[in-house]
């Protein structure tokens, strides 16, 4: 489901920018991709699914960098992606991080701070990964749930007693807590703590 | 009406021409009356006659169309005189006027025709009337009369010839220099004179009468005689001194008349002797004062006409050199006159002015020391040269030519030469320059064209400074990239190598670019250099690149092939393309479809053309006209100095700046520069090239 191995994608129209900064890139040990502009890498973009990051200059020829980012939020792209400007100007850059961007570097770049920013980019996206597994599994664990045990999972989370949750829904407390330690069961949890924890990562990927 | 006019004229001309001829013979009967009674008695001479003189000189006075009239004067006053004389009837006296008329007026055609001259004006004319009325006209008159009693051997034919040919000519000789001038002259100089001149003219008139009464009146011994005949003669030389021929002639009619009337009378000094020795002695006398006398009048007069034309000539020189002067003192340049040898010979008070020398100290000091040391040579050939091959000349013009002040202060200054032919030999007329003025105007205008390509290149900083970190950021990331590669533990020497090649052509990029903008930035010496016209084109698009792509544009170069020199600035050029570029760009900041900047260069004949082409809103009828005007501007945040300064900027070059467009069709600027011929180092051709061609939506 997921390579093994996260891949730099450099964007950059000026020839020796690109290959300076993929040859550091190797040299870090990362796998790196080199594009000469944005309709070069929309052309064959890596699946949403895959590893790695965008480096990206902001000004080229075509489509610029923000102009790619924006496309690629649209596609839902999950590459998290770095600026690298040969000049950036305040407005440029607050566009740039309000359209999800990681980090916005000027160049001439220190190797620190673009490898830091790569690093720091392929974290975010690993964590972002798994994250998304997580939540994938907890919603196929939610669906096994009846609509009953729905319904009480939203008046436990709420803070309900068993007693109230029994007279609110007309049934015998008893039910209540057999469907209670049901709905535990299915949801692989063990306390009330965990359930509340579980819940609220539900609500938060509806 | 008009035959009555005619007819009044022809009878008016009649009664004019009658009263000259009656006027003519009276005066004629007159003179002639006035002869006789001045003949001594037995032998019926005198000492001079009149009357032919006045023949003479009404004939010389008037034109030759009229002697008729004095013809027919002539003979009538000649009848009338003859009328009642026993001894001639009135018949042989008309005959004889003929002959007289005939002699007289050959006499007076000779002396028209030999001395063009009025005859009394110079020593020469009064020769050729001397000659003429003195000799010729008595001897024609006098000898065939006589001729008969020359044959027959008569012994007194001789002295009575010669008696007869004296009286003649001394009548002639003085009478009519007398005659003409009151006929002449005279009223002009009653009219005119000043009344100094007049009274003197009195007294003299005076002074003759009274001396030459008492002298010619005085009994005296025959021994005495010279002593006191000289008595008149400084009165005739003040005569001649003063007033000319026609004075001295005066003078010598009334001391001839007074003598002659006195000797009749047996008073005076010549009364020695029988009455043919008075006559004789009397003519000689007169002879003897009156030759001289006239030709000393006529010598006199010659000097001071000489003289009044020189004094006039050197009036007119003084007045000449007045408003010369006044020419050289009031033009603004200084002005300085030398001579071959290199000296000053005049400097105006601008001169004075510039150097701080005053007009004395300049003249006669060499020229070249108005020069610093180190250009003297330089100004003394130019000198030498200039009056080897006289014509204009400058010396110093488009180049840094100094005065030297006396104060040591070097000024620039621009010398122009001029030649001119003197009496004293080719001078040089150099007009001397003060260029301080101008040249801080132009140091002014420099650092105008300077701020302006300053503030052109400020508005597109954040390009430049791209086009800079670019190539470093390159340079950085491949030294961390070797040092990262370097640390392993066998490190690929040949992939580090390859960086630092890449490292070496980025750095030569990055300083290519600095070198580019900083010939942009900085404000040289204006030079005058053969240039190729797509090179420049290329360093301008290259130092754009950026701001072209910032701003989406997309930007066609297509440029000649053929090899385009031009002389010029290269800064200057490339400011005016940069100008002509941002401009373009701007125009298409609000254009809403494809923002196209086309740089064209063409070679046309004797002209490179360069053309900046965009697909603006174009340039308005109304805006087109005042788009070079300074400080004229339609953007917002315009100085409107770019366009005003690119056009002088192409003015200097000798090239022009103009703009074709259509209001929304975009607009067109071009400038052109006369072509260099054939460059003499390269001329290698720029293949047809479309330098980008990238589009942004």
């Amino acid at each position: 489901m997921t390579d093994p191995c996260p891949i730099v994608h450099v964007i950059d129209d000026d020839d020796s920018v690109r290959k300076a900064v993929m040859r550091l890139l190797q040299a870090a040990g990362y796998e790196v991709q080199g594009y000469a502009n944005a309709g070069e890498f929309l052309i064959g973009p890596p699946p949403p699914s895959s590893l790695g990051c965008i480096v990206l200059d902001v000004r080229m020829p075509g489509p610029s960098g923000l102009e790619l980012q924006s496309a690629l939020q649209r596609q839902g792209s999950g590459l998290p992606i770095i600026f690298l400007t040969g000049h950036g100007d305040i407005p440029m850059s607050v566009q740039a991080i309000k359209g999800g961007a990681v980090d916005f570097l000027t160049k001439p770049v220190q190797r620190q701070a673009l490898l830091a920013a790569v690093q720091n980019a392929l974290d975010v996206q690993q964590q972002a990964s798994s994250q998304r597994q997580r939540s994938n599994a907890l919603r196929m664990l939610y669906q096994k749930l009846t609509a009953r045990e729905r319904e009480i999972l939203r008046l436990v989370v709420e803070g309900k007693l068993n007693k109230q949750i029994a007279s609110a829904l007309g049934i015998a407390e008893r039910t209540v807590k057999s469907h209670r330690a049901q709905l535990m069961e299915k949801m692989q949890v063990t306390s009330l703590a965990e359930l509340v924890r579980t819940a609220s990562q539900i609500e938060h990927l509806d | 009406m008009q035959r009555a006019v005619e007819g009044k004229g022809w009878f008016g001309e009649i009664c004019r021409s009658l009263l000259v001829v009656l006027s003519f013979a009276f005066v004629f009967f007159l003179l002639q009356r006035l002869t006789f009674l001045l003949r001594f008695p037995p032998y019926e001479r005198t000492t001079l006659w009149i009357p032919g003189a006045l023949t003479l000189s009404v004939l010389l006075v008037w034109p030759t169309r009229q002697w008729w009239k004095f013809y027919l004067g002539l003979c009538l006053g000649a009848y009338a005189a003859y009328y009642d004389d026993l001894e001639i009837p009135g018949s042989v006296a008309l005959l004889a006027a003929q002959f007289h008329f005939i002699t007289v007026a050959a006499g007076c055609w000779a002396i028209q025709r030999f001395s063009p001259l009025t005859p009394f004006s110079t020593v020469s004319s009064l020769m050729v009337f001397v000659l003429t009325a003195g000799v010729l006209i008595p001897l024609a008159t006098s000898i065939p009369s006589e001729v008969p009693r020359l044959i027959r051997g008569e012994s007194e034919a001789w002295p009575t010839a010669i008696r007869s040919f004296l009286c003649i000519a001394l009548g002639m000789l003085i009478g009519t220099p007398a005659l003409t001038s009151a006929m002449l002259t005279f009223r002009g100089w009653l009219r005119s004179a000043p009344w100094q001149e007049k009274l003197e003219g009195i007294g003299l008139t005076i002074s003759v009468l009274v001396v030459g009464l008492w002298v010619f009146n005085t009994s005296v011994d025959t021994n005495a005689l010279p002593a006191l005949v000289y008595a008149p003669i400084p009165l005739l030389l003040w005569a001649a001194l003063r007033f000319e021929v026609a004075g001295a002639s005066w003078a010598l009619l009334a001391i001839a008349y007074l003598s002659t009337w006195n000797a009749i009378n047996d008073r005076g000094p010549f009364v020695g002797g029988t009455r043919e020795d008075h006559v004789l002695q009397l003519q000689l006398f007169l002879l003897a004062v009156s030759l001289p006398l006239l030709l000393m009048a006529a010598g006199v007069r010659e000097r001071r006409c000489a003289f009044t034309l020189l004094h006039r000539e050197i009036e007119e020189r003084r007045r000449m050199e007045d408003r010369f002067r006044l020419v050289v003192e009031s033009t603004p340049s200084a002005i300085l006159m030398i001579n071959a040898q290199g000296l000053i010979i005049l400097a105006n008070k601008q001169t004075e002015r510039l150097f701080g020398y005053s007009q004395r100290e300049l003249i006669g000091r060499t020229v070249e020391t108005l020069f610093p040391q180190r250009l003297r040579s330089h100004a003394r050939e130019a000198l030498e040269y200039f009056f080897q091959a006289p014509a204009l000349m400058a010396i110093g013009s488009g180049e840094d030519f100094r005065g030297l002040r006396t104060d040591g202060e070097e000024i620039p200054i621009e010398v122009g030469l001029t030649p001119i032919e003197s009496s004293s030999g080719l001078l040089a007329l150099a007009a001397v320059t003060d260029n301080r003025e101008r040249q801080r105007a132009e140091e002014a205008r420099r650092e105008l064209v300077h701020a302006s390509r300053l503030a052109v290149m400020s508005e597109f900083t954040a390009s430049i400074a791209h086009e800079i970190n670019q190539p470093l950021g390159a340079i950085l990331s491949n030294a961390d990239a070797a040092e990262i590669l370097l640390e392993s533990p066998s490190p690929p020497l040949e992939e580090v190598r390859r960086i630092l090649a890449d490292i070496r052509s980025d750095d030569l990029r990055a300083s290519d670019v600095i070198r580019k903008l900083r010939s942009l930035l900085r404000r040289g010496e204006v030079e005058r250099v053969s240039l190729e016209i797509n090179e420049i084109a290329h360093d301008v698009l290259m130092i754009l690149r950026s701001e072209v792509q910032r701003r989406g544009i997309e930007v066609r170069g297509e440029m000649t092939t053929e090899p385009a020199y031009v002389l010029g600035d290269r800064v200057h050029l490339q400011q005016v393309l940069l100008n002509l570029m941002i401009n373009a760009m701007e125009a298409m900041a609000e254009t809403a479809g494809s923002k196209q900047l086309t740089v064209t260069t063409t070679v046309e004949e004797e002209e490179v053309v360069v053309s900046v082409t965009d697909t603006g809103p174009g340039v308005s009828r109304e805006c087109r006209s005042r788009l070079f005007e300074r400080f004229y501007s339609t953007k917002r945040e315009g100085m409107g100095m770019g366009l005003a300064i690119s056009r002088s900027l192409i003015e200097e070059h000798g090239g022009r700046l103009w703009v074709d467009s259509e209001e929304g069709q975009g607009a067109t600027f071009h400038f052109s520069l006369p072509a260099q011929m054939e460059h003499p180092l390269k001329a290698e051709s720029t293949s047809q090239a479309v330098v980008a061609a990238e589009a942004c939506r």
